[in-house]
C-alpha cells in the first residue's frame, strides 16, 4: 500500500469514526427526542381529536334536525321513517365502504392496540364519523362517546404512521388518541383518562399517563373553547342528612346491578344470532331496528338518540316513577336492538340514560313508602347513571369520577360509591365476563381482559423465597475463619455481608482455592467479586425478582429498613416453583 | 461508507419528520378553524331555534295555555341551557299546577343564582303551598334582598305585601309587621296601596298604624271609600266618636248602601248626643245627659230582669242584675237637678250605667241603640 492509500484509509477511518460518533449521538438524541416528540404528538392529537369531536357532535345535531326536525317530539312520519331509512343507508355504507366501523369503537381500539400494532385505517375514522352521526342523528338508540373514542384513536394512529413512530410508540399512541376523543365527547378529562387506563391500556406508567393526560386536556380545551364549559347535567346540591339514607341508595345499587345483567344478557344472546344470519339480512337489520325504535318512539320519543335532554328532564321530576321505569326498560330494549343490528354507535350515553331513569324510578318507589327521604329525584337519577356505568360497563373507578365530573357535584360521592360497588358486585356475580370482553370473544378475537388481569393473583418475593439456611459470612472474616464456619454446610454458595449494606456471593470452591493458595489470613473482602448483589425485598413482585436474578444463581432478600438484615434467599428455581403453584402459565 | 449512508439516511428521516410535523401543525390549525366555524354556525342555529320555541312559549303562557307553553319551553331548553328559559319553564309549570316539577328547576337555578329574587319568590310560594312555613319565610327573605332585574322597587313592594299576607295567614303578626312597617314608609302616593297596608296592619292587630295608613291614604284621596270606612271603624273602636262620625258620614255619602258604616255612624251619632263627658258641654247639658243615661240603663236593667224573671227588689238575691240594681238604689235619686248640683256624681252614675249595661248584656244579649251608646260613653270615661 502506498502513502496515498494509507492516508486515504486514515482519512476514511476518521470520517467513519466521526460518522459513527455522530450516529451514536444522534441515536441517543433521537431516543430522548422521541420521548419529547411523543408528548408533543399527544398535544397535537388532543387538539385534532377535540376539533374532530366538535365536528362530530355538530354533525349529529345537524343530522337530528334534518332527519327528525327541531322539536323534541317530532312528527310521527319522521319518527317512524327516519331511523328506518337511515338504517338502510348506514348498512350500505358499513358493508361496502367502511366494514370496520361496526360496534361501539372501544373493542376496535383495543384490537388496534393489541393485534394490529396500533394501526387504525383513516377510512375507519371517516366511516365512523359519517355512519355514527347518521345513525344517532336519525334516532337509533346509541351514543356518541364510544365513536368519539375510536375517532380520536384513529387520528392518533394516522399521526403515528405518518411520523413512522416505533412499533411500541405506535401501539401507545392509539389509546392516547382514544382518551382525547372520549374526553372531548364527555367534556370530562379525568373520566376519559381513567377509562382508557382502566379499560383499554390496563396499566399505569409515567410516560403513558403523561401523554394520555396531555391529550385529554388538550382536547377538552378545544371542546370547551367551542361548546362551552357547562357540565352535562345540572342538579341542585345534595346533602346527605341521615347516613341511613345510604340504604336507599344501596337498593338502587341492587336494582342497577340486576338491570345491568338484563342488558348484558340481551346483547350477548341476540348479537351472535343476528350475525349468523345471511349477509343480505345485514342490509336490513339496522333498518328493522330503526323501525322498531321508531314505533316505540311514537309513544316514548325519549328512547331515541342519545337521550341527554331527557336525562335532564328526568332529573327535574318531569316524569312519574312509572314512566321512568318504563323508559329504563324500553331504552334497554332499543339500545340492544340498535347495537346487535350492527349499527355503529356507542353504549355510554344509553347506559347513562337507563341509569338515570332507573334511579328516578327507584326514588319514586322508595319515596312512596318513606316520604322522609332527603334526596331528590335528581340525586337518585345521577347516582343511577353511575350505577349502570359500573354494573354494565364494569369500570367502577371511572364511574365514580364520571359522575363527579359530569355534574360538578361532589356532595353525591358517598351514595355513588355505595351504589356503584353493589351494582358492580351483582353484575360480576351474574356475568363473569364483562361486556367488552364478551363482544371481542364473540368476534373471535383474544384481547386481554383488563378486569381479568386485575383479578390475577399478584405473586411476590415472599411467596417464592426460602429461609436462610447455612452460615452467613462476613467480609471482615479471614479465609480460614470462613472455611471453619462453612465446614459442616452442604451448599456450594454462601452469602457474604459487606458493610454497610451490601451482599456478595462466594463459592466454596473459590474459598478453598484461596486457602490452598496460602491466603488463609486474607480477609474475604479481597476474595469476593467486585460488585454487590442486587437486593430484593419480600414485598417486591416476583416479576422484578425474575429480572434481577438474570445470571445470578441466588439473590438475598433483605429487610426494607435494614439491608443488613437477611430475610431469606431466592433463586430462579424458587421463582418458577412459585408460578407453577399459582397455576400461572399452565 | 455504510455507517455514513446510515447517518445520512437518519438525517433524511429527521427532515421528513420535521416536514410531517409542520404539515400536522397546519392541518391541526386548519381543522381547529373549521371546527370553530362549524360550531359557530350551529350555535347560531341553536340560538335561533331556542328563541323560536321560547317566543312561542311566552305567547302560549300569556294566552293561558300553560301546558302548551311547557312543551315550547322544554324545546327551547333543549337548545339552550339558558337560565331564563329554565325560569320560564318553571313558571309555566307552576301555572299548570305542576309545582313539584317547577321546584326542581327552581332549585337548579338557585344553585347558580342564589340571589335571584324571582327564583326565591317562586320557591317561597311553592313552599307556602306545601305548608313549609319556615322554608317559605326564608325564601321570602332571600327574595326581598335578592336581585330583581325589572323594576326592583315595585317588585320588592309587591313582595312585602305578599310576604306580610303569608305571615298573617300563619298567625305571625310580628313577622308580618316587620314587612309592613318599611312598606308603609316606602309606598308611593297611591291611596289604594296605603289602604291595603292599613288593612294588613289591622289584621296584625296594630290599630294605631292601620289608622295612620288610612289617614295617609285619605290625605292622597280624601274620598277613598275603603280608607274612610277603615278609619271610621278604627276611630269608633278607639272611642274617637267625633272623628269616626266624620269619616263614616263621608263614607256613607260615597256609598249609601254601606250598611256597616251606617250602623256605626248611627251609634257614633247617639254617643255624641248622649255622652255626658263630651268636651265643652255646659253643666246643665252634662247633668241632663247623665240623668238620661241613668234612665236608659235602668230601663234596660228592668226589662232584662222581667224577661229573665228576676225580682230586682229581692235584697237577698244573688244575681248580678239584682246586685247592680241594689247598687243603683244606693245612689239615691238621680235627676238632672241633683246632678247639676253634684257634678262629681256624674262619674259614679256613669260607672253604674256601664255596670248595668254590662250585666244586662251578659244576661239578655248585646246592647243596641241608645243602650249601646250610653255603655260606650260610660266606658270611654273609664279609659
Amino acid at each position: 500500500m502506498n502513502e496515498h492509500d494509507t492516508a486515504s484509509a486514515a482519512i476514511n477511518g476518521e470520517i467513519g469514526l466521526t460518522a459513527e460518533t455522530l450516529a451514536r449521538s444522534s441515536s441517543h438524541l433521537r431516543s430522548a427526542g422521541e420521548d419529547r416528540l411523543f408528548l408533543l404528538l399527544a398535544i397535537l392529537t388532543g387538539l385534532l381529536s377535540g376539533s374532530a369531536v366538535v365536528l362530530f357532535q355538530v354533525g349529529i345535531n345537524w343530522a337530528r334536525i334534518a332527519l327528525l326536525g327541531p322539536a323534541l317530539a317530532p312528527a310521527w312520519p319522521r319518527v317512524v321513517l327516519a331511523p328506518a331509512l337511515t338504517g338502510i343507508v348506514v348498512a350500505v355504507l358499513v358493508l361496502h365502504l367502511f366494514p370496520r366501523v361496526r360496534g361501539s369503537g372501544v373493542n376496535q381500539t383495543k384490537a388496534a392496540l393489541y393485534i394490529y400494532n396500533g394501526h387504525i385505517p383513516f377510512n375507519t375514522v371517516v366511516g365512523k364519523f359519517i355512519c355514527s352521526a347518521l345513525a344517532i342523528g336519525s334516532g337509533q338508540s346509541l351514543g356518541p362517546e364510544d365513536p368519539s373514542l375510536q375517532i380520536g384513536a384513529g387520528i392518533a394512529s394516522v399521526i403515528g404512521r405518518w411520523l413512522r413512530l416505533s412499533r411500541d410508540r405506535l401501539r401507545l399512541i392509539a389509546p392516547v388518541g382514544a382518551a382525547a376523543g372520549l374526553a372531548a365527547a364527555f367534556n370530562a378529562p379525568i373520566t376519559a383518562v381513567l377509562f382508557v387506563i382502566e379499560e383499554v391500556i390496563g396499566r399505569w406508567t409515567v410516560g403513558v399517563l403523561g401523554a394520555v393526560v396531555l391529550s385529554a386536556v388538550s382536547s377538552v380545551v378545544v371542546e370547551r373553547w367551542f361548546m362551552g364549559s357547562e357540565p352535562l347535567f345540572r342538579i341542585p346540591a345534595v346533602r346527605l342528612v341521615n347516613p341511613a339514607e345510604l340504604a336507599a341508595y344501596a337498593a338502587l345499587g341492587v336494582a342497577g346491578g340486576l338491570a345491568s345483567l338484563v342488558f348484558v344478557k340481551a346483547i350477548a344472546f341476540f348479537r351472535p344470532r343476528l350475525r349468523s344470519l345471511p349477509r343480505w339480512t345485514q342490509y336490513l337489520q339496522p333498518a328493522l331496528a330503526g323501525l322498531l325504535i321508531g314505533l316505540i318512539g311514537l309513544r316514548f320519543p325519549q328512547v331515541m338518540g342519545s337521550g341527554y335532554t331527557y336525562i335532564d328532564e328526568a332529573m327535574h321530576g318531569q316524569y312519574t316513577w312509572e314512566i321512568l321505569g318504563i323508559l329504563a326498560g324500553l331504552k334497554i330494549l332499543s339500545t340492544s336492538m340498535s347495537f346487535v343490528s350492527g349499527t355503529p354507535g356507542g353504549m355510554f350515553a344509553p347506559t347513562l340514560f337507563i341509569g338515570a331513569m332507573l334511579g328516578g324510578a327507584v326514588y319514586g318507589v322508595e319515596h312512596h313508602f318513606y316520604s322522609n327521604l332527603t334526596g331528590s329525584v335528581g340525586s337518585y337519577a345521577l347516582v343511577g347513571m353511575g350505577t349502570l356505568f359500573a354494573g354494565f360497563l364494569r369500570a367502577p373507578m371511572t364511574s365514580v369520577f364520571m359522575i363527579l365530573e359530569v355534574s360538578g357535584n361532589y356532595s353525591i360521592i358517598l351514595p355513588v360509591i355505595v351504589s356503584n360497588a353493589i351494582a358492580y358486585l351483582i353484575s360480576r356475580a351474574g356475568q363473569r365476563t364483562p361486556i367488552f370482553d364478551l363482544l371481542t370473544r364473540q368476534d373471535g378475537l383474544d384481547l386481554p381482559s383488563m378486569e381479568e388481569e386485575r383479578e390475577l393473583p399478584v405473586l411476590r418475593v415472599e411467596n417464592a423465597m426460602r429461609p436462610v439456611s447455612g452460615p452467613v459470612l462476613r467480609a471482615e472474616e479471614s479465609v480460614e475463619e470462613a472455611l471453619e464456619a462453612i465446614a459442616a454446610a452442604s451448599q456450594e454458595l454462601f452469602l457474604v455481608a459487606v458493610r454497610p449494606r451490601g451482599w456478595r456471593l462466594l463459592a466454596k470452591a473459590d474459598l478453598q482455592g484461596a486457602f490452598h493458595a496460602g491466603q488463609r489470613a486474607r480477609p474475604l473482602l479481597d476474595a469476593l467479586p467486585a460488585a454487590n448483589l442486587p437486593l430484593l425485598h419480600p414485598d417486591n413482585q416476583l416479576d422484578l425478582a425474575l429480572r434481577e436474578l438474570g445470571d445470578w444463581p441466588l439473590l438475598p432478600v433483605v429487610h426494607r429498613a435494614d439491608a443488613a438484615r437477611l430475610e431469606g434467599t431466592i433463586s430462579l428455581t424458587d421463582v418458577l416453583t412459585a408460578y407453577r403453584k399459582a397455576g400461572i402459565g399452565e | 461508507m455504510a455507517r455514513t449512508s446510515a447517518t445520512f439516511s437518519s438525517v433524511h428521516f429527521d427532515q421528513r419528520r420535521s416536514l410531517v410535523l409542520i404539515a400536522l401543525g397546519l392541518i391541526t390549525a386548519g381543522l381547529f378553524v373549521a371546527a370553530g366555524a362549524v360550531a359557530r354556525l350551529y350555535q347560531r342555529e341553536e340560538a335561533r331555534l331556542a328563541q323560536f320555541w321560547f317566543t312561542r312559549g311566552q305567547q302560549a303562557l300569556s294566552e293561558g295555555r300553560a301546558e302548551a307553553a311547557i312543551g315550547e319551553f322544554r324545546d327551547a331548553l333543549a337548545y339552550s341551557h339558558s337560565d331564563q328559559y329554565r325560569l320560564r319553564l318553571a313558571q309555566a309549570l307552576i301555572a299548570a299546577g305542576r309545582s313539584e316539577e317547577a321546584r326542581a328547576h327552581l332549585l337548579t337555578l338557585l344553585d347558580s343564582e342564589p340571589g335571584n329574587g324571582t327564583v326565591n319568590l317562586e320557591l317561597a310560594r311553592i313552599a307556602a303551598q306545601r305548608g313549609a312555613v319556615g322554608r317559605a319565610a326564608q325564601y321570602y327573605h332571600n327574595a326581598l334582598y335578592g336581585v330583581w332585574q325589572d323594576n326592583p322597587e315595585q317588585a320588592r313592594r309587591n313582595l312585602r305585601f305578599e310576604s306580610a299576607e303569608f305571615f298573617l295567614q300563619h298567625g305571625d303578626a310580628t313577622a308580618a309587621e316587620s314587612d309592613l312597617i318599611p312598606l308603609a314608609a316606602n309606598l308611593p302616593r297611591d291611596a289604594a296601596q296605603h289602604a291595603r297596608v292599613a288593612e294588613l296592619f289591622l289584621r296584625a292587630g296594630d290599630a294605631e298604624r292601620a289608622l295612620a295608613a288610612y289617614r295617609t291614604a285619605l290625605s292622597i284621596n280624601p274620598n277613598y271609600l275603603l280608607a274612610l270606612r277603615g278609619a271610621g271603624a278604627i276611630d269608633f273602636r278607639q272611642g274617637e266618636y267625633r272623628d269616626a262620625h266624620h269619616y263614616l258620614e263621608l263614607a256613607l255619602r260615597g256609598d249609601p248602601t254601606d250598611q256597616q258604616s251606617r250602623d256605626l255612624l248611627q251609634i257614633a251619632d247617639l254617643v255624641l248626643k248622649l255622652n255626658p263627658f263630651e268636651m265643652r258641654l255646659p253643666a246643665v247639658e252634662r247633668a241632663r245627659r247623665a240623668a238620661s243615661a241613668f234612665s236608659i240603663a235602668q230601663a234596660r236593667l228592668t226589662a232584662c230582669a222581667t224577661r229573665s224573671d228576676i225580682d230586682l227588689h229581692d235584697v237577698a238575691g244573688t244575681s248580678e242584675l239584682q246586685k247592680v240594681y241594689s247598687d243603683g238604689r244606693k245612689l239615691g235619686t238621680i235627676s238632672e237637678h241633683v246632678l247639676q248640683r253634684d257634678t262629681d256624681r256624674i262619674v259614679v252614675v256613669m260607672d253604674w250605667v256601664a255596670a248595668a249595661e254590662d250585666a244586662a248584656s251578659r244576661l239578655c244579649g248585646p246592647a243596641s241603640g241608645a243602650d249601646l251608646a250610653v255603655m260606650l260613653a260610660a266606658k270611654q270615661a273609664r279609659r
